[in-house]
């Protein structure tokens, strides 16, 4: 898995992730989510639109962002969710907890209301 | 990798490096196996997403037993069983017994943010998205797993 970070104005940044984000990767996430909400940036857009799978362990990275970020004072959103990840969210009733959003811009735009 | 019979039959025998890139050619072997089922409406279903799901949460399981000093291993075998209504998944790995796989309960999320649970959900996912979710021990000290999954109509 590779993540890129874009930041944005008013706490905001873009994490984009690419591969799999599962239990060989979710501890390299959970460090690049706790640096970028060091850096400054506690209100994170997690974009999973070049993410092929996600496990459960991947999900718990993405707990751990939100716990962090909320901390914080910002918070963690997701944009773009293939439909595993959907399955994923419902079957753990994630998906009320997580705010998930069909894309980045919509999840930024989140972060301002 | 195996081929399948008349009826189905073995459609999958892989022996897994138990390692991260191990979880590749899981991934790779299953997305090679939808073509050989003759069941084209499954291919990137729900149903299709919940048995990837459930295969790849038991071999993370296993992968992540692989270095226990107890018994640590490198490998464990995985087979794929096509039935005219089902499909079978059966991993055997050489590692220390573990405890009550079958019987996890999914962490709330109605409670603080503070308090939510970042693991213990694998297990249950698979429960919930199989008909069938067995572990067993065997006297030659395996573990042998096994979870179905039953066609939709």
């Amino acid at each position: 898995m590779k993540v890129n970070l874009e930041p944005r104005h008013g706490g905001v940044a873009v994490a984009r992730l690419t591969g799999r984000l599962d239990f060989a990767s979710a501890q390299t996430a959970r460090g690049e989510f706790s640096d970028a909400i060091a850096a400054g940036y506690p209100k994170l857009v997690i974009d999973l639109g070049k993410i092929e799978f996600v496990d459960s362990a991947g999900l718990g990275s993405l707990i751990g962002g939100m716990r962090r970020a909320r901390q914080a004072g910002g918070d963690l959103r997701i944009a773009n969710p293939n439909d595993q990840v959907k399955t994923l969210l419902s079957l753990t009733s994630l998906d009320q907890v997580l705010k998930v959003h069909p894309t980045i811009e919509e999840a930024v735009i989140g972060f301002s209301r | 990798m195996a081929s399948p019979g008349k009826d189905g039959g073995l459609i999958l025998d892989l022996r897994v490096p138990a390692t991260a890139e191990g979880m590749d050619s899981v991934h790779a072997a299953l997305a090679g196996c939808w073509p050989t089922l003759g069941q084209p409406h499954l291919a990137e279903s729900r149903w299709c997403d919940e048995f990837n799901l459930a295969v790849a949460e038991v071999a993370a399981n296993i992968i992540q037993h692989a270095h226990d000093p107890e018994a640590p291993f490198v490998s464990f075998d995985l087979s794929l069983t096509r039935y005219p209504d089902r499909l079978r998944a059966r991993f055997v790995d050489p590692g220390v017994v573990v405890s009550t796989p079958t019987d996890q309960t999914m962490p709330p999320v109605d409670v603080p943010y503070d308090d939510l649970e970042e693991r213990g959900r694998g297990l249950a996912i698979v429960q919930m998205t199989t008909d069938r979710f067995e572990y067993l021990r065997t006297a030659q000290g395996e573990n042998v797993w096994v979870i179905e999954k039953t066609f939709p109509v």
